[in-house]
């Protein structure tokens, strides 16, 4: 990426976890920071006919007690010069950063949409590089970034192997369109499935599902259109981008398989708001189903 | 600190479930942006005013800035619909697409762009596209691989195809104009309406000015005998019709009402 555009630190409050620390790369964001507020900053975007006005987006954060720690201007020249080549490189670092953060942000949102999950060493590998030591601070920022801007959530899915997933932080919901576009998100379906999942004791099968499916006439009354293939959908799609789990039943002979909600699924949604659906789509109270009810509650206490 | 004159805006649970979804679908034409933006509302703050779209995504944009993203509204060349879609602002190479192709895809793509761009109508045959498939970057593809290549395209909306030819799709000229307009600078032509690239539409045969249809439909709209705005000589070509939301919207209600509606409400 070219360098020599101009950078903004990202505009967002800071976060409550890295205000207790004061690591070296902080005191370097900080410094930069008031170094940065003095010059005049500009974007280098060619928008055909729109004019971009040239100024710097009202900075939340500013973390005062970290400049504290700055050694005061002393009044001799030479020392001045240091303090000036210090700045000079500082702000050159923090642009720098800048730029990883950002690199970071659109590499994980592109990871989101192809609900790919990614890990450390690649994100260290295509976008932190020579900046491995500040790893930790980029990935931060750019994990408050996604949160706060997008309401995507960085979940650790394998902490061995440092693998994380990008969730939506808002629930599943509909998209409320109608699916003609390809492969679009097929999220009614998804939760009348985890929704019998949870009604089935949390793990079932493939027949019950099918069974299941046509007590609650939902691929009678769906456009044969937008029911393009659920089989491959229910088995393939939803597996593999971590809303279901399809595994084999433990000492199963001959073997038998089961379903089962996937980290996604528990990262997304919570049991109370499908049962929630669920009664709705049934015309039901959820505390008709006292069992179920009685789990989902526990599962709301285990979450708070 | 200093002050700046314009705030960045607010985000709620409304837009950031907007763009969640705008960034899943990668483009959308502007009733699918109302409709969306509508839903969210729904679903994140029934009893709020539906905000106007223009200052909800002018809003998402004001915070969207200091990433070098935006929400970017263009219309497709060929019967001006308007679309959105997110674009990157920073990068400006094919580096939306590299991670989802190939290498050798992503070079097919490159020089079908090429021959897109230097070409005289906007697009380029099937023919020879697939006759550059040997000088291609990354492991060797077939031309029946290659032929499949360019369907892949056409369905994440990066091209479109017309009678064995093919051209750039809107969402490719909103998110890569900028890196067309630094690589191909002799060979890229420019709209002498609204200034800004053009693939597909009508020029002037005495002085060779080009414009879009929409923008040729819009700029004659009321004019009897359409003039060239550069020689004035005659301009020869039909004039298109200028896009109507309205009318739109009426023939996909009657086509809808003939499939029966059952809208999935949440």
């Amino acid at each position: 990426m070219d360098v020599s555009h101009n950078i903004h630190h990202c505009n967002l409050p800071a976060s409550p976890g890295a205000q207790g620390e004061v690591n070296n790369a902080q005191i370097i964001m900080a410094v930069a920071e008031k170094e940065e507020a003095s010059t005049t900053t500009s974007k280098n975007v060619y928008d055909s006919g729109t004019p971009c006005s040239p100024q710097s987006p009202q900075r939340a954060c500013s973390p005062p007690m970290i400049m504290g720690s700055i050694p005061e201007y002393p009044s001799d020249e030479a020392s001045c010069n240091q303090i000036e080549e210090l700045e000079d490189t500082v702000s050159l670092l923090h642009r720098a950063l800048n730029i990883k953060v950002f690199d970071l942000v659109h590499f994980l949102l592109f990871k989101y949409e192809m609900k790919d999950f990614t890990t450390k060493s690649e994100m260290l590998e295509s976008i932190v590089r020579e900046y491995e030591e500040y790893y930790p601070v980029i990935f931060s920022e750019a994990s408050e970034c996604l949160r706060l801007v997008f309401g995507i959530d960085m979940i650790e899915v394998d902490p061995f192997v440092q693998s994380y997933t990008l969730v939506t932080a808002l629930g599943i919901t509909y998209d409320g369109m109608l699916s003609d576009a390809q492969g679009k998100p097929k999220t009614d379906l998804l939760i009348v499935i985890l929704g019998i999942i949870f009604m089935q004791g949390n793990c079932v099968s493939l027949e019950m599902i099918w069974r299941m499916l046509n007590n609650i006439g939902f691929c009678d009354w769906r456009d044969p259109f937008l029911c393009e293939n659920p089989r491959k959908i229910i088995t393939e799609d939803f597996v593999q981008e971590g809303y279901l789990v399809y595994r084999q039943v433990p000492d199963s002979d001959p073997p038998s398989h089961e379903f089962l909600w996937g980290p996604r699924a528990f990262a997304e949604t919570t049991k109370m708001k499908v049962l929630e659906f669920f009664a709705s789509i049934t015309k039901s109270d959820p505390r008709s189903y006292p069992e179920k009810y009685a789990a989902a509650l526990r599962d709301e206490l285990d979450r708070a | 600190m200093q002050g700046s004159s314009r705030r960045a805006g607010t985000m709620t649970d409304v837009h950031r479930r907007f763009l969640q979804l705008l960034m899943t679908h990668g483009v959308l034409e502007e009733w699918e942006v109302r409709r969306l933006q509508n839903h969210c509302y729904k679903v994140h703050d029934r009893n709020a005013t539906v905000d106007k779209l223009e200052d909800f995504i002018n809003n998402i944009n004001s915070v969207l800035e200091s990433l070098y993203i935006e929400i970017k509204k263009g219309i497709t060349e060929d019967d001006g619909r308007p679309i959105y879609a997110l674009v990157n602002l920073a990068t400006t190479s094919v580096s939306k697409m590299a991670t989802d192709f190939a290498e050798n895809e992503l070079d097919l793509f490159r020089k079908a762009l090429e021959l897109i761009v230097d070409s005289e109508t906007g697009f380029a045959s099937s023919t020879n596209i697939l006759n550059l498939v040997d000088q291609l970057k990354g492991k060797k593809m077939r031309k029946k691989e290659a032929e499949q290549v360019l369907q892949k395209f056409v369905q994440s909306k990066w091209l479109i195809e017309k009678e064995g030819e093919f051209t750039l799709h809107g969402r490719a000229i909103l998110e890569m104009e900028q890196f067309i307009r630094e690589t191909y600078p002799d060979a890229v032509k420019i709209c002498n309406i609204c200034h800004s690239l053009l693939i597909q539409g009508q020029s002037c045969e005495t002085c060779g000015i080009r414009m879009h249809l929409p923008c040729v439909a819009k700029y004659f709209q009321s004019t009897s005998e359409p003039r060239c705005p550069h020689c004035n000589d005659f301009w020869p070509h039909d004039i298109p019709e200028v896009f109507d939301p309205e009318k739109e919207r009426e023939a996909g209600i009657s086509k809808s009402s003939r499939k029966s509606l059952r809208t999935r409400q949440h």
